[in-house]
Protein backbone atom coordinates (compact mmCIF):
# COMPACT_ATOMS: atom_id res chain seq x y z
CA UNK A 1 0.00 0.00 0.00
CA UNK A 2 3.00 2.48 0.68
CA UNK A 3 4.63 1.54 -2.26
CA UNK A 4 1.59 2.20 -4.52
CA UNK A 5 1.30 5.35 -2.71
CA UNK A 6 4.66 6.51 -3.44
CA UNK A 7 4.11 5.09 -7.20
CA UNK A 8 0.83 7.50 -7.17
CA UNK A 9 2.85 10.20 -6.06
CA UNK A 10 6.07 9.90 -8.71
CA UNK A 11 3.10 9.43 -11.19
CA UNK A 12 1.59 13.14 -10.42
CA UNK A 13 5.35 14.63 -10.17
CA UNK A 14 6.14 13.21 -13.78
CA UNK A 15 2.64 14.64 -14.87
CA UNK A 16 3.58 18.17 -13.38
CA UNK A 17 6.76 18.32 -14.24
CA UNK A 18 6.23 17.08 -18.29
CA UNK A 19 3.26 19.88 -18.26
CA UNK A 20 5.59 22.63 -16.81
CA UNK A 21 9.08 21.66 -19.02
CA UNK A 22 6.90 21.81 -21.93
CA UNK A 23 4.70 24.79 -21.37
CA UNK A 24 8.07 26.36 -20.30
CA UNK A 25 9.36 25.65 -24.24
CA UNK A 26 6.71 27.14 -25.69
CA UNK A 27 6.86 29.96 -23.49
CA UNK A 28 6.32 33.27 -25.10
CA UNK A 29 6.34 31.84 -28.37
CA UNK A 30 3.93 30.82 -30.84
CA UNK A 31 5.19 28.83 -32.94
CA UNK A 32 3.10 27.69 -36.54
CA UNK A 33 4.47 25.16 -38.19
CA UNK A 34 4.66 25.49 -41.82
CA UNK A 35 5.40 21.99 -44.04
CA UNK A 36 7.28 21.92 -47.33
CA UNK A 37 5.63 21.12 -50.72
CA UNK A 38 6.80 21.42 -54.28
CA UNK A 39 8.63 23.89 -55.51
CA UNK A 40 9.72 25.19 -51.97
CA UNK A 41 6.54 26.13 -50.89
CA UNK A 42 5.86 26.35 -47.57
CA UNK A 43 2.35 26.05 -46.27
CA UNK A 44 0.15 25.64 -42.94
CA UNK A 45 -1.56 22.05 -42.25
CA UNK A 46 -0.24 18.50 -42.47
CA UNK A 47 0.05 18.18 -46.13
CA UNK A 48 -1.45 15.25 -47.48
CA UNK A 49 0.85 12.55 -49.45
CA UNK A 50 4.05 11.28 -48.78
CA UNK A 51 7.53 12.12 -49.49
CA UNK A 52 9.15 11.87 -52.42
CA UNK A 53 12.34 11.32 -51.39
CA UNK A 54 12.73 9.81 -48.17
CA UNK A 55 16.36 10.49 -48.07
CA UNK A 56 15.65 14.04 -48.51
CA UNK A 57 15.66 16.46 -45.67
CA UNK A 58 13.27 18.88 -45.65
CA UNK A 59 11.36 16.33 -47.19
CA UNK A 60 9.37 17.15 -50.54
CA UNK A 61 5.93 16.64 -50.25
CA UNK A 62 3.00 16.83 -53.02
CA UNK A 63 -0.29 18.48 -52.30
CA UNK A 64 -2.73 16.11 -53.28
CA UNK A 65 -5.56 18.08 -51.98
CA UNK A 66 -5.65 22.07 -52.20
CA UNK A 67 -5.27 23.35 -49.11
CA UNK A 68 -6.45 27.05 -49.94
CA UNK A 69 -3.99 28.37 -47.70
CA UNK A 70 -1.33 31.11 -48.24
CA UNK A 71 2.14 29.49 -49.61
CA UNK A 72 5.32 31.44 -49.78
CA UNK A 73 8.69 30.65 -51.41
CA UNK A 74 11.24 29.39 -49.44
CA UNK A 75 13.58 32.29 -51.42
CA UNK A 76 11.48 34.86 -49.87
CA UNK A 77 10.27 33.77 -46.36
CA UNK A 78 8.40 36.01 -44.21
CA UNK A 79 9.79 37.54 -41.38
CA UNK A 80 10.46 35.02 -38.50
CA UNK A 81 10.43 32.19 -40.20
CA UNK A 82 13.40 29.33 -40.24
CA UNK A 83 13.12 25.58 -40.82
CA UNK A 84 14.54 23.70 -37.82
CA UNK A 85 16.58 20.60 -37.49
CA UNK A 86 13.48 18.30 -38.07
CA UNK A 87 13.30 20.01 -41.79
CA UNK A 88 9.71 21.27 -40.50
CA UNK A 89 9.31 25.48 -41.20
CA UNK A 90 8.66 27.38 -38.05
CA UNK A 91 7.22 30.98 -37.58
CA UNK A 92 8.10 32.49 -34.59
CA UNK A 93 5.84 35.76 -33.49
CA UNK B 1 40.50 -19.03 6.16
CA UNK B 2 38.38 -20.15 3.54
CA UNK B 3 35.01 -18.41 5.09
CA UNK B 4 36.82 -15.31 5.47
CA UNK B 5 37.91 -14.87 1.58
CA UNK B 6 34.47 -15.88 0.78
CA UNK B 7 32.95 -13.30 3.27
CA UNK B 8 34.73 -10.06 1.37
CA UNK B 9 34.00 -12.04 -2.47
CA UNK B 10 30.41 -11.92 -1.59
CA UNK B 11 28.96 -8.55 -1.49
CA UNK B 12 25.52 -9.29 0.40
CA UNK B 13 22.48 -6.78 0.71
CA UNK B 14 19.90 -6.91 3.04
CA UNK B 15 16.17 -7.85 2.28
CA UNK B 16 15.27 -4.35 3.20
CA UNK B 17 18.15 -2.84 1.55
CA UNK B 18 17.02 -4.55 -1.84
CA UNK B 19 12.93 -4.12 -1.68
CA UNK B 20 14.61 -0.49 -1.00
CA UNK B 21 16.83 -0.21 -4.59
CA UNK B 22 14.12 -1.73 -6.37
CA UNK B 23 11.58 0.81 -5.40
CA UNK B 24 13.89 3.28 -6.48
CA UNK B 25 14.39 1.34 -9.94
CA UNK B 26 10.77 1.28 -10.50
CA UNK B 27 9.75 4.56 -9.23
CA UNK B 28 12.68 5.84 -11.56
CA UNK B 29 10.99 4.21 -14.83
CA UNK B 30 7.53 5.37 -13.60
CA UNK B 31 8.99 9.15 -13.81
CA UNK B 32 10.77 8.67 -16.99
CA UNK B 33 7.97 6.72 -18.98
CA UNK B 34 4.48 9.00 -17.26
CA UNK B 35 6.87 12.15 -18.07
CA UNK B 36 8.38 11.45 -21.97
CA UNK B 37 4.32 9.90 -22.67
CA UNK B 38 2.70 13.08 -21.27
CA UNK B 39 5.23 15.19 -23.44
CA UNK B 40 4.50 13.09 -26.31
CA UNK B 41 0.73 13.62 -25.52
CA UNK B 42 0.76 17.35 -25.14
CA UNK B 43 3.00 17.82 -28.38
CA UNK B 44 1.07 14.59 -30.12
CA UNK B 45 0.72 16.43 -33.12
CA UNK B 46 4.77 17.25 -33.54
CA UNK B 47 5.55 13.76 -32.48
CA UNK B 48 3.39 12.38 -35.37
CA UNK B 49 4.85 14.83 -38.01
CA UNK B 50 8.59 13.58 -36.57
CA UNK B 51 7.88 9.78 -36.91
CA UNK B 52 5.91 10.19 -40.33
CA UNK B 53 9.48 11.45 -41.56
CA UNK B 54 11.53 8.20 -40.20
CA UNK B 55 12.64 5.45 -42.61
CA UNK B 56 12.20 2.55 -40.41
CA UNK B 57 8.77 4.03 -39.02
CA UNK B 58 7.32 6.09 -41.76
CA UNK B 59 4.21 5.09 -43.33
CA UNK B 60 3.05 3.55 -39.71
CA UNK B 61 3.60 6.83 -37.90
CA UNK B 62 0.02 7.28 -36.51
CA UNK B 63 -0.42 4.19 -35.07
CA UNK B 64 3.43 4.01 -33.46
CA UNK B 65 2.32 7.94 -32.27
CA UNK B 66 -0.15 6.12 -30.34
CA UNK B 67 1.21 2.86 -29.44
CA UNK B 68 4.57 4.40 -27.92
CA UNK B 69 2.95 6.55 -25.21
CA UNK B 70 0.34 3.95 -25.00
CA UNK B 71 3.23 1.27 -23.65
CA UNK B 72 4.62 3.63 -21.37
CA UNK B 73 1.38 4.18 -19.71
CA UNK B 74 1.00 0.17 -19.65
CA UNK B 75 4.29 -0.05 -18.37
CA UNK B 76 3.87 2.45 -16.00
CA UNK B 77 1.10 0.78 -14.41
CA UNK B 78 2.42 -2.56 -14.15
CA UNK B 79 5.41 -1.26 -12.04
CA UNK B 80 2.83 0.19 -9.62
CA UNK B 81 1.59 -2.78 -8.76
CA UNK B 82 3.60 -5.29 -6.48
CA UNK B 83 1.99 -8.13 -8.55
CA UNK B 84 2.92 -6.90 -11.73
CA UNK B 85 5.97 -5.52 -11.03
CA UNK B 86 8.34 -8.06 -12.52
CA UNK B 87 6.10 -7.77 -15.78
CA UNK B 88 6.82 -3.77 -15.81
CA UNK B 89 10.37 -4.46 -15.36
CA UNK B 90 10.91 -6.71 -18.20
CA UNK B 91 8.77 -4.27 -20.03
CA UNK B 92 10.99 -1.11 -19.19
CA UNK B 93 13.88 -3.65 -20.35
CA UNK B 94 12.64 -4.27 -23.53
CA UNK B 95 11.08 -1.32 -24.41
CA UNK B 96 14.81 0.39 -23.40
CA UNK B 97 16.98 -1.96 -25.67
CA UNK B 98 14.10 -1.85 -28.68
CA UNK B 99 14.84 2.34 -28.49
CA UNK B 100 18.67 2.28 -28.18
CA UNK B 101 18.77 -0.16 -30.77
CA UNK B 102 16.56 2.10 -33.32
CA UNK B 103 18.63 5.02 -32.30
CA UNK B 104 21.87 3.15 -32.74
CA UNK B 105 20.72 1.77 -36.32
CA UNK B 106 19.45 5.06 -37.54
CA UNK B 107 22.70 7.06 -36.55
CA UNK B 108 25.05 4.19 -38.47
CA UNK B 109 22.73 4.10 -40.88
CA UNK B 110 23.70 7.99 -41.75
CA UNK B 111 19.60 8.52 -42.23
CA UNK B 112 17.85 12.16 -40.88
CA UNK B 113 17.38 11.33 -37.21
CA UNK B 114 14.87 13.12 -35.90
CA UNK B 115 13.93 13.09 -31.55
CA UNK B 116 10.46 14.47 -30.31
CA UNK B 117 11.63 12.81 -26.64
CA UNK B 118 9.75 15.89 -24.87
CA UNK B 119 11.02 18.09 -22.90
CA UNK B 120 14.12 18.51 -21.09
CA UNK B 121 15.53 14.72 -22.94
CA UNK B 122 14.98 16.69 -26.30
CA UNK B 123 18.38 19.19 -25.50
CA UNK B 124 20.26 16.22 -25.16
CA UNK B 125 22.27 15.11 -28.09
CA UNK B 126 22.04 11.92 -30.04
CA UNK B 127 25.46 10.27 -28.14
CA UNK B 128 24.16 11.33 -25.06
CA UNK B 129 21.07 9.82 -25.42
CA UNK B 130 22.47 6.38 -25.98
CA UNK B 131 24.42 6.81 -22.88
CA UNK B 132 20.84 7.63 -20.96
CA UNK B 133 19.77 5.02 -22.61
CA UNK B 134 22.35 2.10 -21.80
CA UNK B 135 22.48 3.27 -18.08
CA UNK B 136 18.63 2.64 -17.86
CA UNK B 137 18.98 -1.05 -19.50
CA UNK B 138 21.20 -1.97 -17.04
CA UNK B 139 19.30 -0.19 -14.01
CA UNK B 140 16.34 -2.31 -15.47
CA UNK B 141 18.61 -5.52 -15.78
CA UNK B 142 19.25 -4.85 -12.34
CA UNK B 143 16.05 -4.20 -11.02
CA UNK B 144 14.70 -7.29 -12.73
CA UNK B 145 17.71 -9.31 -10.86
CA UNK B 146 16.90 -7.61 -7.70
CA UNK B 147 12.90 -8.75 -7.85
CA UNK B 148 14.19 -12.14 -8.30
CA UNK B 149 16.62 -12.55 -6.03
CA UNK B 150 13.86 -10.93 -3.45
CA UNK B 151 11.16 -13.43 -4.94
CA UNK B 152 13.63 -16.73 -4.48
CA UNK B 153 14.34 -15.56 -0.49
CA UNK B 154 10.56 -15.33 0.11
CA UNK B 155 10.02 -18.72 -1.21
Amino acid sequence: MRGLLISLFTTIIAISISLVSNAELNKNRSVRTYYQITNGLYVTGIPVGTCSQLSLNPCSITYLIDPGVVTFSIYNPPQGFHINSLGIGIMEF
Amino acid sequence: METSINKRLHFTLSAKTKSIVLDVITNLFILLFVYTAVSKIITFHTFEVVLSRSVLIGHFSKIVAWFIPAIEIIISLLLMFPKTKWLGLIGSFVLMIVFTSYLIYMINSGSTLTCNCGGIIASLKWKQHIFLNIALIIIAGGGIWLKNNLRNNNH
